[in-house]
């Protein structure tokens, strides 16, 4: 879709918003700041829907195993690679009294003892011991095993669901965008720069500050501007947005002419064996030509192209630029709390001119996400003064109204196949 | 100890040679802007000599002084952004402290 706007005014040539079939109108605050609506999110969307969890490369050995804390559904969830190569999640919950078992985030171990009282399990979850079994009542081992969770696993990335039959197999729920990320390579996939934090907002306020880019000239007017706008466009408009029910995708502009200042002598150390469009860049391009040439990154084969963020309903982010692939994870703590983690993959540098364009990159990109989630908490205090009830989305924001308007899909359907009309 | 020709940025590794990515934003975001000025200045002016130096060895099995080398380089990095992009030691709008952690920078020194 063409950029170039005839009217001041969108209309149906020139519309994502439109052509993607959604309302234009302004849109309630209560899905950001009401306890009750949380709840309905925390049963029918993240009790309901694949949820994103990491890559297989984080369990690359029989036994190897990764803890994620899943508050918004009250589980604490343990991965772990089997003996016969595939992946299956578990609650990370003793079948005894029920202790919380491995407390490391990530490990190997041959079999998980819980601590409390040596009860010890496989990794495939049966329970293998049983200290002074003879003594329990009408015990049988073969009943108390880990609870599995449904576990798939999609190009290399692990999804959950919830449900313990899933309405939907993972494939149904990615549906067609499923289909065109088919075949995309993640280079460096074992190895990333990763950020947290715990902020006080809603989780789909931080989300939101990741899913347009109409914000970029303004606050991230130092950072970020001089590369992704320019007189052309310089309000920095998505050049593409599209949508596969729940989930959707935009690209970002890049001004092809910007190069670093001329006094910018240390980001031109740090880039000196690159062109000018690796501003953002934290490796050397040979290993992601693949992945920058697969059709389904920028699609639209715009040269003014920068980065595709591919929207993942309900809480992640999928993210090419031409550095690689990043990825946000935005797990609610709380109706207006949110952990968020942000990785950024990457080689390990083999030479030190990469290392230190790495550490330029992960520097500037700091400075870049402190605009963006430094913002948030204050999002949610304008939100929680109930001064105004709606807030407006301009054709630009057209991923964060997708979102809204199948969170609400996903709470009024009474099952996960028919918030996806399937 | 930096290796032999350094001698004259010798008296910044007390304070710029700290392990990690996220110390070195921390560092900065601290130090004055006159701090961060001369710092700059002075590796700049010898970043061609350094980053020749560095280049000798394996980066993943460098001598102790050139390991400091090149995270006085990594420092460099830090200093660039706010005296080239931020133009201040960090952000006027962006929270201080701030609660972004970071779990893992790029490998090594990170
Ligand atoms: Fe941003």
């Amino acid at each position: 879709m063409n950029i170039e706007t005839k009217s001041p005014v969108p209309g149906f040539d020139d519309s994502y918003t439109l052509a993607l079939g959604l309302d234009t109108g302004p849109l309630s605050t209560d899905p950001y700041i009401s306890p009750a609506h949380y709840e309905l999110e925390r049963e029918r969307v993240f009790g309901r829907a694949w949820l994103a969890m990491g890559r297989e490369e984080q369990v690359p050995e029989s036994g190897s195993y990764i803890v994620r804390e899943l508050e918004v559904c009250n589980a604490s969830v343990l991965i772990v690679r089997q003996k016969s190569g595939g992946i299956q999640a578990f609650h990370n919950v003793c079948s005894h009294r029920q202790n919380l078992i491995m407390n490391s985030s990530e490990g190997r171990a041959p079999r998980f003892t819980c601590r409390y009282h040596s009860w010890t399990f496989g990794t495939d979850g049966a329970l293998l011991s049983v200290p002074d079994e003879r003594r329990f009542f009408d015990f049988d081992k073969k009943k108390c095993g880990l609870t599995p969770i449904a576990t798939e696993v999609w190009q290399g990335w692990i999804f959950i669901n919830m449900q313990s039959e899933p309405e939907v197999s993972l494939a149904e729920f990615l549906g067609d965008f499923g289909k065109f990320y088919t075949g995309v390579p993640f280079p460096g996939s074992g190895h990333s720069l990763k950020f947290e934090a715990n902020l006080d907002a809603n989780w789909k306020v931080i989300s939101d500050a990741f899913a347009e880019s109409y914000h970029v000239p303004s606050i991230h007017n130092k950072t970020l501007r001089p590369a992704f706008s320019n007189a052309s466009n310089p309000f920095a408009r998505p050049i593409r947005a599209s949508a596969w029910g729940p989930h959707s995708a935009y690209s970002a502009f890049a001004n092809l002419e910007y190069a670093p200042p001329e006094n910018a002598l240390g980001e031109r150390l740090a880039y000196r064996n690159m062109g000018a469009n690796n501003i953002i860049s934290p490796s050397g391009a040979n290993e992601i030509d693949k992945l920058l040439g697969h059709p389904s990154i920028n699609p639209n084969n715009s040269a003014e192209w920068c980065s595709d963020a591919n929207v993942i309903f309900p809480n992640f982010h999928l993210d090419v630029s031409f550095g690689g692939f990043f990825i946000h994870h935005f797990w609610p703590t709380s109706h207006r709390s949110t952990r968020w983690v942000a990785e950024y993959f990457m080689e390990p540098a083999a030479d030190f001119q990469t290392r230190l364009q790495q550490e330029y990159y992960a520097i500037r990109n700091i400075e870049v996400l402190l605009e963006d989630i430094g913002n948030t908490e204050r999002v949610q205090k304008g939100m929680e003064t109930r001064a105004k009830r709606n807030i407006y989305l301009q054709d630009g924001e057209v991923i964060i109204r997708n979102l809204l308007h199948h969170i609400d899909r996903w709470i009024k359907a009474d099952s996960a196949r028919e918030a996806l009309d399937l | 100890m930096l290796p032999p020709g350094f001698e004259t940025i010798e008296k910044y590794v007390g304070y710029w040679d700290v392990p990690t990515t996220s110390e070195r934003w921390e560092r900065r975001a601290a130090a004055s802007m006159d701090e961060i000025r001369a710092f700059y200045d002075d590796m700049l002016a010898h970043a061609d000599q350094a980053l020749d130096v560095i280049a000798l060895h394996d980066i993943n099995a460098m001598p102790d002084d050139v390991a400091t080398l090149a995270r006085l380089m990594l420092a460099l990095m830090s200093a660039a952004v706010a005296i080239e992009v931020v133009g201040a030691p960090r952000d006027p709008y962006s929270p201080y402290p701030h609660s972004v952690r970071v779990l893992r920078g790029p490998s090594p020194w990170g």
